[in-house]
This record gives C-alpha cells, sequence and structure tokens, in this order.
C-alpha cells in the first residue's frame, strides 16, 4: 500500500480527521468508561459503572425530558416562523427587511443569552419590570420553573429561527415558477398551493433544516447558561447542563464522558432516522 | 363561433412596451399558432390568455364575455408548459387529476379519469410511476394529458417541443395534431419554430417586437407575404433575397438589375407601383442552370445532399444564394455555376421591405 502513490495523497486527509474527529471520540469513549473524579486520587477502567449511575440517576431523566421539551417546542415555533417568513419574504426585494431578520444569526449565543437575561429581569428588563406588568402580566419569567424554560424557548427561537429561515428562503427561490403557474391554472388557492407545491418541493430543505436544528438543540449550552444557569432548580437543565455541572461541579469526567456518548448516540439516531425518512424519498 | 377574443391588447415591462397593441380572434376548434422569434412578446400573449400576466391595456373575451380580470383557475383553460412542470413528488395518475382535487373530485372518480386519458394519450401502462421514470416524450404526454383532463374550453401550449430530440418532435407534433382532431377544442400553440407552425396550424399568428405582422393560413403567408420579414422568417431554408434597382419602368414591367447580373424582366401590379428594392426567390424557385440561361454567375459554397434533394449554396456578387436541386444534381464545392430564377414566383419589396405584388392565383 506504502508504494501505491495514491495512498500518500489521502494520508493528509487521514491524518485530520483521526487528529480532529476520531481520536477524541475514542478518548470521550475510554473515558465513559473510567472512573476518573478529579477530587478522587486514581483514574481506572470501571467497566459501564459510569453509565449504570447515570441510568439511576433522576437528574438524568429529568434533564432528558426537559432536553424533549425543549427541543420540540422551539423547533415547531422555529420552523412555523421560519416558513411564514420566507414565504412573506421571497418576493421581496429588500435587502434590509432580510438582514434584519438575519441580524440575530450572527449574534453569538452567549451575548444574546445575557441579552434577553436583562430583558426579561423582573427588576430591571424592559419587558420583565415595565412591558409584562403593564399588561397585567405580573410575573417574573426567570425565576419561576415553566417560565423560565418558556423564557429560554424563546430566546433560542429569536437567535436561531434565522438559520432555518435562509434555508427555507433558499429552497423557496430554487422552486420553478412554473409549477405555481400550473396549480394557479389548475384552481389552487395559496393554502392549497402551500400544500400541494411549496411543501412537498421543500421536503429536503426541511429535512435538513430539521437535522441542523435537532443537533443543535441537543447541543444548545451557553444561551441556556447565561440565563438561568439550567435553574431554577432543575427547570432549565438540559441534558448538555448535566453534562456540564457534572464535569466542572462534581468533579466526575467519567460521568460526564459517559453522558456525552449517550447524547452522541441519540442525536445519532435521530439524524439516522431524519436523514432515511426524509432525504432518500426526496 | 369565437372563442376567444384580443382587442388591442398592450403590456410594458418597466419602460420596454413588449406587446404594442395585439388583437386577434380564434374561433371555436380553430388551431392557431403564434410565431415569431425569440423575445417578440408570443409567451406574454399567451400568458394574459391564461391569467398569468396582466395587460396593461385592452381586453381578453372568452365566447362573448370579458375574462380580463378573471383570475387563471377561474379561466378553465388547460395549459402546456415548456418545461411540463410535472410535480417530481406525484405520480403520472396524481399529475393528471390535480385539477380535480383541488375541486375536491372523490379518488376513485379521479382515477377513472385519468384512465380514460391516459389511454387515450398511450399512458395506461405509467399511471403509477413518478416523472422522473420517464422519457421526455412521455413527460410531454403527461403534461398535455393534465390540461386534457379538465376539459378545458381551450388549450394553451407554450413551445411544448422545445426539449425534445428532433425525431420525437416530428412525431409529438403529429399527435398534438391528431388530438386536435379528435377532441376538436381550441388550441393556442406558442413556437419560435416556422416548421412546427407550417404543419400544425390552422391558422398562423406571426409575430414581431410585439406586433402582429400577419396572419392568416400557412399557405397564405408562405405565398404571400406582406413583408420581407414574413418572407425570410416562414421557408427552409430561407428566401434567397437580393438587392435590386429598377433600370427602365414601361408601365408595368420594369427591368431591375442587380451587382454582377443581367437585366430581369419582371411584371408590377400597376404602374403606380413603387420601385422594387430587392426580389426575394424562394430555394425552389431558384436553378442551377447551363451558362446563358442564368441570370448571375456564382461559386458553389456547398453542396448539402439531403437524399431527397440537393441544397446547393452558391457565392455571387450579389450575395450568397441557395437553390434547391433534384437529388441527382451533381455539384462539387468551388465550381463556378450560373443561378437562375422562376421570375413569375419572385416576391418584390419596396424600400421599406413591403411586398408590392403578390401570388393569390398560385
Amino acid at each position: 500500500m506504502l508504494r501505491d502513490w495514491r495512498f500518500w495523497f489521502f494520508l493528509p486527509t487521514l491524518l485530520a480527521l483521526g487528529i480532529v474527529v476520531l481520536f477524541p471520540t475514542g478518548y470521550l469513549l475510554w473515558m465513559s468508561l473510567a472512573h476518573w473524579i478529579i477530587t478522587e486520587p486514581g483514574v481506572y477502567f470501571d467497566g459501564l459503572a459510569n453509565f449504570r449511575t447515570l441510568f439511576r440517576s433522576a437528574s438524568f431523566y429529568d434533564s432528558a425530558r426537559v432536553t424533549a421539551l425543549y427541543l420540540f417546542f422551539s423547533t415547531v415555533i422555529m420552523m412555523v416562523f421560519a416558513m411564514l417568513m420566507a414565504l412573506a419574504l421571497q418576493h421581496s426585494r429588500s435587502g434590509i427587511l432580510r438582514s434584519a431578520i438575519v441580524l440575530p444569526l450572527v449574534i453569538p449565543p452567549v451575548v444574546a443569552g445575557f441579552t434577553w437575561r436583562f430583558l426579561l429581569n423582573g427588576e430591571i428588563g424592559f419587558l420583565g419590570a415595565w412591558l409584562f406588568p403593564m399588561v397585567g402580566l405580573d410575573v417574573n419569567m426567570l425565576s419561576n420553573p415553566s417560565g423560565a424554560l418558556v423564557s429560554v424557548i424563546i430566546a433560542d427561537v429569536w437567535s436561531r429561527t434565522p438559520f432555518m429561515f435562509l434555508i427555507f428562503l433558499a429552497a423557496l427561490q430554487g422552486i420553478p415558477r412554473d409549477y405555481y403557474e400550473a396549480v394557479r391554472l389548475d384552481g389552487a388557492t395559496a393554502v392549497q398551493e402551500f400544500f400541494t407545491v411549496t411543501l412537498p418541493l421543500m421536503r429536503s430543505a426541511v429535512a435538513v433544516a430539521l437535522l441542523f436544528r435537532v443537533v443543535d438543540a441537543i447541543n444548545t449550552f451557553e444561551l441556556i447558561y447565561v440565563m438561568t444557569k439550567g435553574g431554577p432548580g432543575r427547570a432549565t437543565q438540559t441534558l448538555s447542563l448535566l453534562g456540564w455541572k457534572t464535569a466542572f461541579q462534581n468533579y466526575d469526567l467519567g460521568g460526564a464522558a459517559a453522558l456525552g456518548v449517550v447524547m452522541l448516540v441519540v442525536t445519532t439516531i435521530s439524524a439516522g432516522i431524519m436523514f432515511a425518512r426524509f432525504m432518500r424519498k426526496a | 363561433m369565437v372563442a376567444i377574443r384580443l382587442q388591442d391588447i398592450r403590456k410594458s415591462y418597466g419602460p420596454v412596451e413588449v406587446i404594442k397593441g395585439v388583437s386577434f380572434e380564434a374561433e371555436q376548434g380553430e388551431f392557431v399558432v403564434f410565431v415569431g422569434p425569440s423575445g417578440c412578446g408570443k409567451s406574454t400573449i399567451l400568458r394574459m390568455i391564461a391569467g398569468l400576466e396582466k395587460p396593461d391595456s385592452g381586453e381578453i373575451y372568452f365566447g362573448d364575455d370579458r375574462y380580463t380580470d378573471v383570475p387563471p383557475g377561474k379561466r378553465e383553460i388547460g395549459m402546456v408548459f415548456q418545461s411540463y412542470a410535472l410535480y417530481p413528488h406525484m405520480s403520472v395518475a396524481d399529475n393528471m387529476t390535480v385539477s380535480l382535487r383541488l375541486a375536491g373530485v372523490p379518488k376513485t372518480d379521479r382515477r377513472k379519469r385519468a384512465v380514460e386519458v391516459a389511454r387515450m394519450l398511450k399512458l395506461d401502462e405509467l399511471l403509477d410511476r413518478k416523472p422522473a421514470e420517464l422519457s421526455g416524450g412521455q413527460r410531454q404526454r403527461v403534461a398535455i394529458g393534465r390540461a386534457i383532463v379538465r376539459d378545458p374550453k381551450a388549450f394553451l401550449f407554450d413551445e411544448p417541443l422545445s426539449n425534445l430530440d428532433a425525431a420525437l418532435r416530428v412525431e409529438t407534433r403529429l399527435e398534438i395534431s391528431r388530438l386536435h382532431q379528435q377532441i376538436n377544442t381550441t388550441m393556442i400553440y406558442v413556437t419560435h419554430d416556422q416548421t412546427e407552425a407550417m404543419t400544425m396550424a390552422d391558422r398562423i399568428v406571426l409575430l414581431d417586437a410585439g406586433q402582429v405582422v400577419q396572419q392568416g393560413t400557412p399557405l397564405e403567408l408562405y405565398r404571400n407575404p406582406a413583408n420581407l420579414f414574413v418572407a425570410t422568417f416562414l421557408g427552409s431554408p430561407k428566401m434567397n433575397v437580393l438587392d435590386v434597382a429598377a433600370v427602365s419602368r414601361d408601365g408595368t414591367t420594369a427591368q431591375l438589375t442587380m451587382a454582377g447580373a443581367s437585366h430581369v424582366s419582371v411584371t408590377l401590379p400597376s404602374p403606380e407601383t413603387a420601385d422594387p428594392k430587392s426580389i426575394g426567390v424562394r430555394p425552389e424557385d431558384t436553378r442551377i442552370v447551363p451558362e446563358g440561361e442564368g441570370v448571375l454567375s456564382g461559386t458553389i459554397i456547398s453542396a448539402e445532399h439531403l437524399g431527397s434533394e440537393v441544397l446547393v449554396h452558391t457565392e455571387t456578387a450579389a450575395g450568397q444564394i441557395i437553390a434547391k436541386m433534384p437529388p441527382d444534381f451533381s455539384a462539387h464545392a468551388g465550381d463556378t455555376v450560373w443561378v437562375g430564377f422562376n421570375v413569375a414566383r419572385a416576391h418584390l419589396f419596396d424600400a421599406d421591405g413591403l411586398t408590392i405584388n403578390n401570388h393569390a392565383r398560385q
């Protein structure tokens, strides 16, 4: 093989892939099987003990539930908004409007998190201290459990919808005009037009957007971290926040790695299902 | 009975007026072909009939009813697009019956109608396939089927054959003509291909720069073109057009001269007719002849042997001339030959390119 000149051409790629993907993943797998708690001496192979502990802890199931809720609601709301905005702006030539919509995308999630945290703050925030009380909503969103989850979903939707909007807009603009004209000649209403032409022809774009979204939602960390740190209680503690707590508050690197492996498996399976379901047929 | 009538239709895109006052009528059951070079506005007119574009001024009538502002879905028109516009995610049957589904027709009735139309177009075996699994010609037929299914008042075809190869184009041309005879519905067909226009049309409407230049049966336009544009647009190969000057006039007889040629004597319709500035002779009225019988001498550039005939291209002092010769005619590039015309069938044009003689009796 070493005599084959072709080998030397793909060696750099192989090395790069090995260094940035295969090695860290392998290391994660090894960590997940190790007893590795920083405050305790010694690092040793411990079999599936980390996984056993993880699957027996209430906070894991709690975080999984929060993650599922967060994933579901943020995704649904995001898709609806992104689709409506893309439909509204598909024929618009106004670059300003489009830029305004895309703006949140270029704001780092940390900054977005802080912005929303201050907006919703019950004592000084524009929304929390001023607008909500004015319409009779006397709630401090961030300090009650369901309010906090709603808040992070709102902030996340605000921050990530533009990405989906861009995917949808590109897909919409790629649908040939003839399809719309043909269906209009066939007497379709605007709603029929959407379900007969637009949505079916956007199928792969929707699948791609969903794929990105699921991975993105499961991995969201910094936005929630700066807004609520997973609280109040465990109300907004998603799996990634649980991982952070396990590693950097409880110093249990092995346990955090086990959680990481579980998340990797879940993400890969859901992505695989979506890929098989939507992309192949499309 | 008039099926579709356009009355002084105008349309501009920004500062550019693309349709400059087009009026026209299609009789019930007539096959009308709009033909003209790219950008002449023929597709725009078709789209206005379909309701996909709104004219800036003028009226559109279907029968006696004003349809100018009626939305496309209410016009009961079947349109076949150049791209076919078949929905990739639907089967052939679903594609054909979209209009019925949108109108709330139950599934079994839709299927029945799809089978009926598919049989007519020889698509019965393909009903459950997706468009991606069909050949170009089959897709074309599905697109036509989709238009037939809804039993429209008129069919509109927007360059439907341009995505097909030459052999299939000829075959589909015949099929569309046969379909027209079978269902006898008004058809309006847009193309830039003069052969399609000549072979399919009951009536040709020839457009240039947003205006109707001439309309009539294919033979009328071929034999009596109103001007140089029509004369050179219709016919393949193109009509030979040479610049001439009248050297003497005696009533209705004029002696014409052209670069490098002896005089040609032509008859004008009346003594008042303006002097011809150019003469047009179709390749079939042009001959390669023995020296002494010809008008012009020239050099053969190429000879195209088509089997049924030979097209001889010659370079003369007056310009390039194409002559259609019998299949056994032997010609070689570089040969010096003489070119003769059937002057009785020549077309004469004035300084503005308008025809000054016509051939009504032919």
